[in-house]
């Protein structure tokens, strides 16, 4: 598969700089040349499908794994070489939430609270309100919800630089998953602090990211403004004269799906030459839509599914 | 008739019975235990089938035989251990993924409980007759039966006390000592003042009922859990956590990140080591102190015992220590304690903290009972004769040196005990762990053979040689210790260096100042007792340590 080259900000304006970042545990190849830069002040959706090597890349931002090829840099600095320079200014919330069920949530605040000197314990104690959670309830008697509340909680009160969150709403229920997001928002709205979320919820990150990258079997298969990403893609409804008993190939299409006279299309930077394409085919376009975070993701992983499928053979 | 029926695929390896299928499962979680006690078996009986020679090495490593048959037997409670942690319930039980199979609770019970009594007698009656038979040595039924009962016991605890792991280590201690005396009961007979075929028949009922009692108990107690509860919510937590929820708790920020993971490393490991020595003390060596109290001999004999209580619960406890968690399985250190900025240097600085905080407690625990002991209700007859000799050989100054190093030596040495692990244990490699773990036990065996065979044999015609030997062994261990610390250390902090090279060197001052006080005004021996004093403290395995947790904290 071709590696992508996606354009990065300065290096003044990246929070996180990853470049060629090569991960491999045992024959599997888990994160293949993967580059990405994530502009300060942003929210930065990571996206992917279980085992793509989201929390893979995650775990490299925070230096609890080495790169074994290529670079990361967060602030500047190797995550591995000064981890306490970097993850001082770092909240992490991870997916599932390993606190230690013995301890109480107010010590997990004062725990966690000696290690940033940042810590503000009117806005944890604002935020604990918030959540609804009692200072005296051991982590081991609070919900999924909950834990993961209290999770967010010790991540977010010392306003870390860079808010680095691990699919924080896998199965949980819907409102703790705005709450988390709302928290997120209020994150960057208010402080214009950067956030790095991944997820396989492509509503949430839909909702609020400035920018996405999508892996897929450890390539970073789309990376970029959401804006210009969704701009991009455009999906095409085709009309064919007769109908087609299977699907029409158009080269640049990432998905091709219909029956019989009817089919769409969607594209990726291809709207100028579709018409040409569509009229060789013996078909016309009769309609064209904006597509959604989730079309886009089917159809780039399908891509990548079938270039994959075919370099192999 | 439907002519186009699929063949149907054989299930797999034959699995047809939930017995069979759990069997299997038991045997692929477990196997190497199972292949460790075989193996170690098999050395052995080897070693001693071996024909000409088998007399002479049986008889000079008998001790090293019976240490690993001791291994072998702890290697099946491992593979029949059966129970499974879970973090987040922080709860280490009978597998709860279990509890939907469509068998029922009995079932799920007895599997393992049959398994594991007939795995242990299996490992006993084959040391018995592959090892010691031969030698001529033989091994009873009784201890075999108390084996099995035993283990069935053990399940029963493991299980029964998931959610209250302190409880259970405690009950563990107890419940092993008790069945070691009664698998020891033929020793005992000619003290206890009933007919001996009385004794016995009793005891066999006991046991029985005790089988039974184990069975029915750890039904009962999965059966409980399989239906919500026994999941350390029982009464008795419930009044703790009633107790703790009223007192006052630590209000106030913790004054540096280093003293917050203090604070943590206590909570989670460092109060084992004193709750422990206290349990032993009230539980068991009080009331024994308070029956013996008009025996002379047995106020020495258990004066003995806990005085190295500490550094055989620091040995067993050391285990667990040194693992990133002492109560989880798994040596990966957590992603909660891994995302701190706190360097592994500080956190191994932590660790060592707490351990000696926690074995300082442990001991001040143990001069308290003794202080209260001795001069109460002890009978001081024999202890004075000693302390009269002791007297009369190095005077009261000397004699008060040697105690109160003694008891420093003491503290130091249980503190090597719990932190010696740490450059293994914190590397998050688990077959490094268990390697190490393995040739611990066998150079201990190798060493105790050794003892035995050097004090059988010695001859005062080659006591020079021996000297010569023992001392460029040890100029070579002394030698080789310095210069590994060299290298472990070097990529340290260098406060850090300098300020742990300075404790050892206070602390190897204090066994070289005993060695010295205690051991007679022979130059030779002299030379050997401060070679021998610089080797307890850990240097070099300390030095390791952070850099085995910088890797298990970044793979």
């Amino acid at each position: 598969m071709k590696h992508m080259k996606f354009p990065s900000p300065s290096s003044a304006e990246a929070v996180v700089a990853i470049t060629d970042l090569f991960r491999r545990f045992g024959p599997k190849t888990v994160l293949n040349n993967v580059s990405l830069y994530v502009p300060r002040g942003s929210v930065f959706g990571l996206v992917g499908e279980n085992g793509a090597g989201k929390t893979t890349l995650i775990k490299h931002i925070l230096g609890l794994l080495r790169a074994e090829a290529g670079s990361v840099r967060v602030f500047g600095l190797d995550p591995v070489a000064d981890p306490v320079g970097v993850l001082g200014r770092i909240g992490y919330l991870s997916e599932q939430p390993d606190l230690p069920g013995w301890m109480r949530v107010e010590e997990l605040l004062r725990y966690t609270q000696a290690f940033y000197p940042n810590w503000d314990m009117a806005y944890a104690e604002k935020l604990r309100e918030q959540f609804g959670l009692a200072p005296g309830a051991r982590l081991k008697t609070l919900s999924k919800g909950q834990q993961a509340k209290a999770g967010l909680l010790a991540a977010q009160a010392h306003r870390p630089e860079l808010l680095l969150l691990d699919e924080p709403s896998s199965g949980l229920d819907p409102i703790v998953r705005r709450d988390i997001l709302e928290a997120v928002i209020r994150t960057v709205s208010e402080e214009g602090r950067t956030v790095f979320f991944s997820s396989h919820l492509l509503e949430e990150i839909e909702r609020v990211s400035d920018y996405v990258a999508m892996l897929h079997q450890g390539h970073l298969v789309l990376c970029g403004p959401l804006d210009d990403i969704k701009a991009q893609h455009r999906r095409f409804m085709l009309s064919f004269a007769t109908p087609q008993s299977k699907p029409p190939v158009i080269a640049g299409a990432l998905s091709v799906t219909g029956a019989g006279r009817e089919w769409a299309v969607i594209c990726n930077g291809t709207r100028n030459e579709l018409p040409a394409i569509v009229t060789a085919l013996g078909a016309r376009i009769i309609e064209e839509q904006a597509v959604s975070l989730n079309d886009i993701f089917v159809a780039q992983a399908g891509t990548a599914t079938t270039a994959e499928t075919t370099s192999s053979v | 008739m439907n002519t186009n029926a699929q063949p149907v695929a054989p299930s797999l390896f034959g699995m047809r019975s939930p017995l069979v299928a759990l069997s299997w499962e038991i045997w692929r979680r477990g196997q190497w235990f199972a292949v460790g006690a075989l193996g170690l078996l098999g050395l052995c009986a080897v070693l001693n089938l071996s024909g000409a020679g088998r007399a002479y090495v049986f008889t000079n490593f008998e001790p090293f035989y019976w240490l690993l048959m001791i291994c072998s037997i702890f290697l099946v409670f491992g593979f029949l251990h059966y129970a499974e942690f879970n973090q987040k319930k922080n709860w280490h039980g009978f597998p709860y993924r279990l509890f939907t199979l469509p068998v029922p609770t009995w079932m799920l019970v007895a599997c393992p409980m049959v398994l594991g009594v007939v795995c242990v007698e299996l490992i006993y009656f084959g040391w018995a007759r592959l090892v010691f038979a031969p030698a001529g040595r033989h091994a009873g039924f009784w201890p075999a039966a108390v084996l099995g009962v035993g283990l069935m016991c053990y399940q029963t605890i493991v299980w029964a006390l998931g959610g209250f792991r302190m409880t259970r280590i405690i009950t563990l201690a107890l419940a092993g000592m008790l069945f070691m005396n009664l698998a020891s009961l033929q020793f005992f007979l000619p003290y206890i003042p009933w007919p001996a075929r009385q004794v016995w028949c009793a005891s066999i009922l006991a046991l029985t009922g005790t089988a039974i009692g184990a069975f029915v108990c750890g039904c009962h107690f999965v059966e409980r859990q399989r239906r919500g509860g026994g999941r350390g919510r029982g009464w008795l937590k419930t009044q703790v956590g009633r107790i703790t929820d009223v007192l006052p708790r630590r209000t106030r920020p913790f004054d540096s990140p280093a003293a917050a993971q203090f604070w943590f490393e206590w909570r989670r490991a460092g109060m084992l080591l004193p709750v422990c020595t206290v349990a032993a003390l009230v539980l068991l060596f009080a009331p024994v102190s308070w029956l013996t109290r008009h025996d002379a001999g047995a106020t020495l004999l258990t004066l003995g015992w806990a005085l190295v209580l500490p550094l055989i619960l620091a040995g067993v406890i050391g285990k667990g220590f040194a693992k990133p968690d002492l109560w989880s399985p798994d040596l990966a250190l957590p992603p909660f304690l891994a995302v701190r900025p706190l360097t592994s240097e500080e956190m191994v600085v932590t660790k060592l903290k707490v351990a000696a905080l926690s074995i300082t407690m442990a001991w001040l625990a143990l001069l308290v009972f003794l202080a209260l002991w001795l001069p109460l209700w002890a009978n001081l007859a024999q202890l004075k004769d000693l302390w009269n000799s002791g007297l009369a050989l190095r005077g009261v100054a000397s004699l008060g040196a040697i105690l109160f190093l003694l008891v420093v030596t003491a503290t130091l040495l249980t503190w090597t005990l719990v932190v010696s692990n740490l450059w293994v244990a914190l590397s998050g490699n688990k077959r490094w762990f268990v390697v190490h773990g393995i040739l611990g036990t066998a150079i201990l065996g190798i060493e105790i053979s050794a003892i035995v065979f050097w004090v059988k044999h010695f001859n005062w015609k080659y006591a020079e040689q021996y000297v010569s030997g023992l001392g460029w062994a040890l100029v070579l261990a002394v030698v080789s210790k310095l210069w590994l610390a060299v290298f472990t250390w070097r990529r340290n902090s260098p406060n850090r260096a300098l300020q742990y090279v300075i404790f050892w060197a206070c602390a190897s001052g204090c066994f070289v100042a005993l060695g010295l006080l205690v051991c007679p005004n022979l130059f030779w021996l002299k030379h050997l007792v401060i070679l021998a004093a610089l080797l307890p403290v850990p240097l070099a395995r300390l030095g390791l340590a952070p850099l085995s947790l910088e890797k298990n904290r970044r793979r």
